[in-house]
């Protein structure tokens, strides 16, 4: 090898020295002197042969990995020598950085020493180099680790170059560091955005589509930085500023700023219509929201027809983007013209599939908000969709069907024809299908007699040849019809009984239709309902209400969508709580759980107590996972836990009045247990709960019912407390309904009415006593709807640095005094809270804690209080337990025997404490 | 320099548009139509305005056709057969297919039917398209040395196209008719954005403002459905090309997707071939057209068949398209003398009739009774429906046009006059364009863009090839401004080239010394106790540094002292004319004759009155 400058360089030299490179087995020694010579040549101003060696240099790298930190090191030495000198030579600096880039990215040991190459290398570099280099840099300066602000400047620099190519990627790398965000200076950004107006009238097709891009993006950071008055304003003028470029010639510049609609997002109503209408209206004219965003006046007459000339567009992929944007508008904007919904409509014709579903979409959405009217024109459209070839347009067409509500027979003909060809069509999407007739036949019950008319026929004419389409058929059909007394009841009147009786055979077909709705007990519950009550030409209507109005409300969350009017039989006050869940979508998850357990309840009773209980137990997992959020409270989901577990139990208790009385007459022990754990949870969930609202009415019926379970049991040992209890109990339950207005359960009226004689004959009114318990329904939606207010009362408590290792100190036969640190929650007034300590041995002693220590303002208090514990023992260690209490005043039936004692029951707000006690060592004591 | 605009034909009118624009010395031909509502002279264009010797190939230098309608083409072969001219024509590969057609249908008609007087025969017609050379889109053409023209689309009907012709400096742009929004089977006018002199654009629709197109289609759709479902027949006269192929093409779709069996008949044998051509020429139709085209060719309608004479009285629906259009004559007019009695029946007319037809008869007011031309009277029943639809760009197209080329000024042709007014109002007042609407045979003169040629500087040019930015912080937002081209100076002397050259250079450039600006005062100082004048210099130099913050270095002489450009010396004159407004004749009072430059002016305000303070 020739080190020697004096000889001249020719590019066969340098492609000898690439095959020295190249090949594996060229000995290290070799390499190293051509590593040498390489880099020997870097710093010789000779562009082209610069070139030559920089790339070798980066093949040297990529066959001896080892080389690469030194290789990088001296194009990195080299590179910024070139930059402090004078005469700075762009183009050799420019691959120098690629070269350099590619190296660090590779070789974690060369990506430290990347830093080296800081924003005011880069700039320079940046400054000097020519155009494809320069334009090299800009696109690659993400990879270079420089600070926001270099970027920022140099992209708002060069976005005054003279090249198009430069501004349009100069304008690409402010949006990118607009995305990157942190940079909100507030002079910058409006000059940014003000830069990027300018830019939208550029001559350069490619210019002015990044320009779009870059206007929206610091658009929506120019917005978000005014205050909340000024900000309607200026997101208008930036809406109109894009309006001023929708009829640009080139179709990339079009889709740009219809997907920057969609960023923006936002805009008046006034803009909207305007949008709407090649006609500039009444409202718009003349009126200039500003300009002093703009250079350009902003007037909203530019916004004229905006969305008629996306809709029109030439090609599809403006079509598609102004129908997405339409769709983000229409789901910013409370209010949105009809008109926009049949220019939508419109779009359901288009000759491309991918803007009929973004058309599909939007339309689902307005029909989410109620306010979507198919009308005949546009029904062709819906029924190509749901036999459309791709399945998503099929699936977004029958979700709309779900939500509509057409006008006439011959429309809801033509839709249930349409659905029934899908299934004909697409076997696959039976289930979906199945689902959306069941919401369809909700919607429209009013044409049930008219479809079972044809339903009969085809009936009849299917009766012989029993072949799996046609009996698809059929099952869509009853689905349709089954559906109907769910929001029309009269209906039910019209339906043969053996609709349900064939729906009851296709159970699990039907379920799996509407897992999302209700599971196939509740299905099998509601189908056993409508058998009868159709059998029995529906005069018994009454009795199904409860189900119906439970249904009814728990579908009215599912869509989220009014569809369902409350009926007549609904008191009033329920309607306005159920609405306002019905606005309320966070409630959701409750109400389903409420739901939930009120089908559990239903099993229970059909003797079904495992599955009911599963069921129970499912819940309040489900319950575990809910979080309190603005509409349910914390005190909320406790209670509803608390409840759930109520339930659960009672589930537990119940087999054991299922058989007669006598048969189990032997009092099992654990049917006491239950009852126990029973009446202390129902002690608990009536002294926990503060603002409890309307969910009184539900505990005391369930301490009336627990106390009916006892005395039907446990007649003859506790059969007096018991009944001074009920009647107790059930005068209180009255009270609670006449100062809330609202009417008694025919629980209660039962209950009260049977409730002397069950005291006048001991034995005879057992029968009756089951019969009332059977009577129980856990569930009414008069009775359950948590109100906002619910408020777990709760306690902790610690007493700080007491451990195992770390006992108190105490002398025997001496009271000891223990620190506690207590932390109350939500404690009402006139609570009276007890400190119990205990032993082991079940010796107890209770503290009283004073009023004054926790009667605050604030429902969170927290205090030190030193209880002193009498009882030690002669021992060298002991443990206590210590606990908070609250008495339960209106526990009067029995009363304590401590003299220092609570004088009612009392229920524990948190865990025992462990406190460890050591016996003082005479060492200590002396010290 | 100036563009003169002689506006020939479709002055303040519709019909016979014929523009000569010249440019730079250089005269072009836009369009060359005859007016179809007018049998005498005024048919075609008054060429005798451009030339009374007849010698029209040395003064045009080329006609351009935008399109091959009658009142674009129709005059074509008169002026190069009749009148003579031999120089080049240009028209679009569509237009030059379709032309020969139109202009021999025309001819039949006005020769072979209403037996008028031959004004070109058919041979004149096959030696007029010998001349004409086909033009692609965007392809640019040197028509000679100084004139550049290029053609974009247009949409309006197949190869419509723009025109843009280039002169020098100076550029223009003729519409011809254009449509701003896409077809079923056309797309939308597209043209670059380019730096113009003149836009010369039609204005048919200069008032009309159209809302959305689909329920136009819809409307219409209707009406035919409803018509066939009620077992009656719909006739729609159309012409040939263009709204026959849009709306057979809606039709078709429809039938597709409502699954009607009702035949759609094309009456004579020119559509037939007419969609033959359109089937070719496909890459000169939408978008969706095209992309369709892969799989099936939209032309190949499912369901038209051929009309035959016999079918006429047939029973049953159908749908006819029948030539020509506007009902003015021929086939149509004679299917809605049969159809028209019974009230079963539909006529719908696509686009404009002009006064004096049929066609414009059903649409003004509900005649019960219609005369023909030869004089017998038809029974008018059936249903009458008004296609809204129109291959021209309506108010909104026109505006947003303009507003995306912006040129220097615009003429308004091919309009009627009152809307063409409104339309120039709204023009000069929203979009600040001066804008133009002549008369038959008037001209209008617009300045031109000139450029001037310079030579730049080797130092400018240096200068230029970096970027130099200045950015400004002005109250509200940031600024940013390149100060490349700002640092340039023009240099343009007697006899001499233009030059640029770079700020710095321009006193050399001129053989000029810099001048600098200085401020001059002379400033009285008290004199403190007895001290000569190097103490009272050192005086000064201490209360100097004192002050005035920044007066970093001193410097002292005798009786001089400077901080930076500041120099100050004991004045011994008498009178001098820096020193205002005190007299000298206060013995104690010394003065100091001070000057300073610009750039430390506050500097040197500072130091006077540090020193003022003095007295």
């Amino acid at each position: 090898m020739e080190e020697d400058d004096s000889v001249s360089l020719t590019l066969h030299t340098l492609a000898s020295i690439r095959s020295l490179i190249i090949n594996a087995d060229t000995p290290f020694s070799a390499i190293s002197s051509v590593l040498d010579f390489l880099t020997g040549l870097l710093p010789r101003d000779d562009s082209p042969i610069l070139h030559h060696v920089l790339k070798l240099l980066s093949d040297l790298s990529l066959s001896r990995n080892q080389l690469t930190p030194q290789i990088f090191e001296s194009i990195l030495s080299n590179l910024l020598r070139l930059q402090t000198s004078t005469d700075s030579r762009g183009r050799v600096a420019a691959e120098s950085l690629a070269v350099l880039a590619s190296l660090s990215e590779r070789n974690p040991t060369a990506a430290a020493a990347f830093s080296r190459i800081d924003g005011e290398v880069f700039a320079s570099i940046c400054i000097g180099a020519d155009v494809s280099s320069r334009m090299w840099m800009l696109r690659n300066a993400e990879r270079f680790d420089l600070p926001s602000s270099v970027l920022f400047t140099l992209f708002f620099g060069f976005t005054k170059d003279p090249y198009p190519c430069i501004r349009r990627v100069a304008l690409d790398g402010l949006v990118c560091v607009c995305e990157a965000g942190g940079f909100d200076h507030a002079r910058a950004v409006q000059g940014c955005y003000a830069r990027a107006v300018e830019l939208l009238d550029d001559d350069e097709d490619s210019v002015r589509s990044s320009a779009v891009r870059a206007v929206s993006v610091w658009g929506k950071v120019l917005i978000a930085s005014k205050e909340e008055a000024s900000r309607r304003e200026c997101s208008d003028a930036v809406f109109l500023q894009l309006c001023s470029v929708v009829r640009d010639m080139s179709v990339d510049v079009r889709v740009e700023v219809f997907k920057a609609f969609g960023v923006i997002g936002t805009a008046s109503e006034s803009i909207i219509l305007q949008t709407l209408s090649k006609k500039v209206l009444k409202a718009g004219k003349g009126k200039k929201p500003q300009n002093r965003f703009s250079n350009e006046s902003a007037d909203a007459a530019a916004a004229a027809g905006v969305f008629i000339h996306g809709f029109e567009d030439e090609f599809y992929e403006v079509r598609e983007a102004a129908v997405d944007s339409f769709h983000s508008l229409s789901v910013n904007s409370i209010e949105f013209p009809d008109e926009a919904v049949c220019l939508l409509m419109d779009m359901l014709y288009d000759d491309y599939m991918v803007v009929r579903l973004k058309a599909l979409e939007a339309l689902r959405h307005i029909a989410d908000m109620g306010n979507l009217k198919i009308q005949e024109t546009y029904m062709p459209a819906f029924l190509d969709a749901i036999i459309d070839t791709s399945e998503n347009i099929r699936l977004t067409a029958r979700n709309i069907l779900k939500l509509a509500k057409l006008p006439d027979m011959k429309l809801v003909n033509k839709g249930v024809d349409g659905v029934l060809k899908s299934l004909e069509m697409y076997p696959q999407d039976e289930p979906d299908i199945l689902s959306t007739l069941f919401l369809f036949g909700q919607n429209h019950s009013n044409f049930v007699v008219n479809i079972i008319k044809r339903f009969r026929a085809k009936l009849e004419t299917d009766s012989g040849n029993k072949s799996e389409f046609n009996s698809r058929q059929v099952s869509a059909f009853l689905m349709f019809i089954i559906s109907a007394p769910l929001s029309n009841k009269q209906s039910i009147t019209s339906i043969p009984p053996l609709a349900f009786s064939y729906s009851l055979a296709m159970l699990g077909k039907f379920s799996c239709g509407l897992h999302d709705m209700m599971d196939q007990d509740t299905l099998l519950g509601y189908l056993a309902h409508c058998t009868t009550l159709s059998a029995a030409s529906g005069t018994e209507f009454n009795k199904a209400d409860t189900f119906l109005n439970a249904y009814r409300r728990s579908t009215a969350y599912h869509s989220g969508n009014p569809v369902l009017p409350p009926s007549k039989d609904i008191p009033a006050e329920s309607i306005s709580m159920a609405s306002k869940e019905e606005l309320d979508p966070a409630l959701k998850p409750v109400s389903h759980i409420q739901l939930k357990v009120k089908a559990a309840w239903l099993l229970l009773q059909s003797a079904f107590s495992k599955e009911a209980i599963r069921a129970l137990r499912a819940c309040k997992q489900e319950l575990s996972t809910l979080t309190a959020n603005s509409s349910i409270s914390n005190g909320a989901i406790k209670f509803m836990c608390q409840y759930v577990h109520l339930i659960e139990l009672l589930a537990q208790v119940w087999p054991h009045f299922e058989n007669s009385r006598h048969t189990s007459s032997c009092r099992s022990v654990e049917l006491e247990m239950l009852m126990e754990e029973l009446e202390i949870k129902l002690m608990e969930i009536r002294c926990r709960f503060t603002g409890l609202y309307t969910e009184v009415s539900l505990v005391l019926e369930l301490v009336i019912l627990s106390c009916m379970l006892r005395l039907y049991k446990f007649e003859i040992c506790c059969g007096l407390s018991c009944k001074k209890k009920l009647s107790s109990t059930v005068s209180k339950l009255e009270l609670h309904h006449e100062q809330q207005c609202t009417k008694p359960s025919d629980f209660l009226t039962e209950t009260k009415k049977s409730l002397q004689e069950i005291g006048s004959s001991a034995d005879k009114s057992c029968s009756r006593l089951l019969d009332l318990i059977k009577k129980f329904n856990c569930f009414s939606p008069e009775q359950f709807t948590l109100s906002g207010n619910l408020q777990c009362v709760s306690a902790e408590l610690e007493v700080p640095g007491n451990g195992p290792y770390n006992p108190v100190s105490f002398v025997a036969g001496l009271p000891v005094a223990i620190p506690c640190e207590i932390k109350l929650l939500n404690v009402p007034r006139d609570a009276r809270l007890w400190l119990r300590i205990s032993r082991s041995d079940d010796t107890c002693q209770f503290v009283y804690l004073d009023p004054n220590l926790y009667n605050g303002g604030e429902t969170e208090k927290r205090f030190m209080f030193t209880a002193v514990a009498c009882m030690t023992p002669r021992a060298v260690v002991f443990t206590l337990q210590v606990s908070i209490g609250i008495e339960c005043l209106f526990e009067d039936v029995c009363c304590r025997k401590h003299r220092y004692g609570p004088k009612h029951p009392v229920t524990y707000l948190c865990k025992e404490r462990e406190v460890h006690f050591s016996l003082v060592s005479r060492t200590e004591a002396v010290l | 320099m100036a563009i003169d605009c002689l506006v020939l034909g479709a002055g303040q009118e519709i019909g016979k548009s014929c523009v000569v624009v010249t440019i730079n010395g250089k005269k072009i031909m836009f369009d060359c139509g005859m007016h179809m509502g007018c049998d005498d002279h005024n048919r075609y264009p008054d060429f005798s305005i451009l030339s009374n010797s007849g010698d029209f190939d040395s003064t045009i230098s080329c006609v351009i056709i935008t399109h091959f309608h009658m009142d674009h083409v129709g005059a074509l072969p008169y002026f190069t057969e009749v009148c003579g001219y031999n120089g080049p024509v240009y028209m679009s590969y569509p237009t030059k297919a379709l032309s020969p057609l139109m202009l021999e249908d025309y001819r039949r008609i006005m020769v072979d039917r209403r037996g008028e007087e031959e004004l070109f025969t058919s041979a004149h017609i096959a030696s007029c398209m010998n001349k004409v050379i086909p033009l692609d889109l965007k392809q640019t053409i040197q028509v000679d040395e100084d004139l550049q023209i290029r053609a974009y689309y247009a949409g309006h009907v197949l190869g419509a196209v723009m025109v843009y012709a280039k002169v020098g400096d100076a550029a223009i742009v003729y519409t011809g008719d254009y449509n701003m929004t896409t077809d079923r089977h056309l797309g939308a006018a597209k043209i670059d954005r380019l730096q113009l002199d003149l836009l010369i654009s039609e204005s048919t629709y200069a008032t009309t403002t159209r809302g959305s197109k689909y329920p136009r289609e819809r409307e219409f759709l209707q009406a035919v459905h409803k018509c066939v479902a009620g077992g009656g027949k719909a006739l729609i006269p159309s012409f040939a090309l263009g709204r026959a192929q849009e709306l057979c093409m809606l039709l078709d779709d429809y039938w597709e997707r409502m699954n009607i069996k009702v035949p759609i008949y094309f009456s004579s044998g020119l559509t037939i071939q007419a969609n033959m051509y359109y089937k070719m020429l496909i890459s000169w139709t939408s978008q969706n057209v095209k992309e369709k085209h892969v799989t099936h060719n939209p032309f190949d309608f499912k369901n038209v068949k051929d009309f035959d004479r016999s079918l006429i009285h047939a029973p049953g629906p159908c749908v006819l398209f029948a030539t020509p259009g506007m009902l003015c004559a021929g086939f149509s007019l004679e299917v809605f003398k049969h159809w028209a009695p019974s009230p079963l029946n539909l006529v719908a007319l696509p686009g404009y009739s002009v006064a004096g037809t049929v066609g414009h008869k059903l649409m003004s007011g509900k005649p019960t009774t219609v005369d023909l031309y030869n004089g017998t009277k038809v029974d008018v029943r059936c249903k009458i429906h008004q296609v809204a639809f129109s291959p021209h760009t309506d108010a909104k197209g026109i505006m947003d046009l303009t507003k995306f080329l912006s040129p220097k000024n615009i003429v308004l042709v091919h309009g009627e006059k009152p809307s063409m007014m409104s339309l120039k109002d709204k023009i000069t007042s929203e979009l600040d364009i001066p804008c133009f609407v002549p008369a038959n045979g008037e001209t209008v003169s617009v300045a031109s863009t000139t450029f001037v040629k310079a030579n730049a500087s080797d130092m400018f040019l240096k200068i230029c090839s970096n970027p130099n930015f200045r950015f400004s912080n002005s109250s509200t937002q940031l600024r940013v401004t390149d100060q490349r081209t700002a640092d340039g100076v023009l240099v343009i002397e007697k006899s001499k080239k233009a030059k640029m050259v770079h700020q710095d250079e321009v006193s050399e450039v001129l053989h000029e010394k810099d001048h600098v600006v200085s401020l001059a005062y002379c400033c009285p100082v008290k004199v403190k106790g007895e001290s000569d004048d190097v103490g009272l210099i050192k005086q000064l130099s201490e209360k100097i540094s004192e002050t005035v913050s920044c007066a970093d270095e001193i410097h002292e002489s005798e009786t001089c002292l400077q901080v930076g450009s500041f120099k100050g010396s004991l004045c011994l004159k008498e009178e001098c004319v820096h020193r205002r407004g005190i007299s000298s004749s206060c013995s104690e009072v010394k003065f100091l004759c001070c000057n300073w430059s610009v750039a430390d002016l506050e500097l040197g305000w500072g130091i006077i009155n540090a020193m003022k303070q003095n007295l």
